[in-house]
């Protein structure tokens, strides 16, 4: 696995956006710990899209926890990835200093089929509020990726939130480990 | 003074560039509709809530009080 970008941003931004991503790697992780500027909701989601590509490309499903409930859902033809709960939110109650954390795995990022996505995530709002969710996500888009776009639903991300983005290559042979 | 235009951060992966740019009017009205939607998406998921534990608590109390159930009060205590 190889560090590709880190970013730690020094002021607000409505968008952060790796363009152009390197082809030198087979799949590419994204760690994400961000809050939004949002105020009305403790958590916000984060959207994702990828070649600027928009219309009805993306379809989600995600399981969520919120400590005291679960449930399931879904969305198609969306215009973005919503990746659920990914951020914490600049709400009233929610503790100085916390991000939501975010893990997500784009596999195979080069080829000409649709792409996969999973990642893991939580918003944290404080020591007793907190919603997690795990989501398979798919992109309808055959090209390779190139750039990858984040935004908060709502508002922008604040100062300090980061973005890493790193790349991952298999071995040829079935046996060599490619660092 | 207006509010500053909202901007986004263009990292550049070959060369570690880091660019700011403005917000095209169209790329503002596209986060002000899907900031709308989500506060939309946020009202209506509170008032369902409200709604069920009100249907809730009108069963628990009728319950209680040995009183006949709505049809709706009925579906929340039966699956």
């Amino acid at each position: 696995m190889v560090h590709l970008e880190t970013e730690s941003l020094a002021g607000t931004q409505a968008s952060v956006i790796f363009n152009p991503i390197s082809a030198d790697y087979d799949d590419l992780l994204l760690i994400v710990n961000a809050k939004s500027s949002r105020t009305n909701s403790p958590r916000d989601n984060l959207m994702m899209t990828f070649n600027g590509v928009g219309g009805t490309s993306y379809g989600n499903q995600w399981l969520e926890g919120t400590g005291s409930a679960a449930y399931s859902s879904a969305q198609a033809n969306t215009s973005s990835i919503q990746v659920t709960w990914a951020l914490s939110a600049d709400f009233g109650s929610t503790t100085a200093g916390i991000y939501g954390s975010t893990k997500i795995y784009i596999t195979s990022y080069r080829n000409s089929l649709n792409k996969s996505i999973i990642s893991d995530q939580t918003a944290i709002r404080n020591s007793t509020d907190s919603h997690s969710a795990i989501q398979g996500s798919l992109a309808s888009i055959t090209a390779p990726i190139t750039s990858i776009s984040l935004s908060p639903e709502n508002g922008s991300f604040l100062i300090y939130s980061s973005f890493s983005l790193y790349g991952i290559k298999k071995g040829s042979d079935g046996v060599t480990t490619v660092s | 003074m207006a509010d500053p235009r909202p901007t986004k951060l263009i990292v550049d992966c070959s060369t570690g560039e880091r660019t700011v740019v403005e917000l095209t009017d169209e790329e503002i009205a596209e986060r002000e509709a899907m900031a709308a939607a989500a506060e939309a998406e946020r009202v209506a998921e509170e008032e369902a809530a409200a709604a069920l534990q009100a249907l809730k608590d009108s069963a628990k109390a009728k319950l209680i009080a040995g009183e006949a159930l709505t049809a709706e009060e009925a579906d929340v205590l039966v699956l």
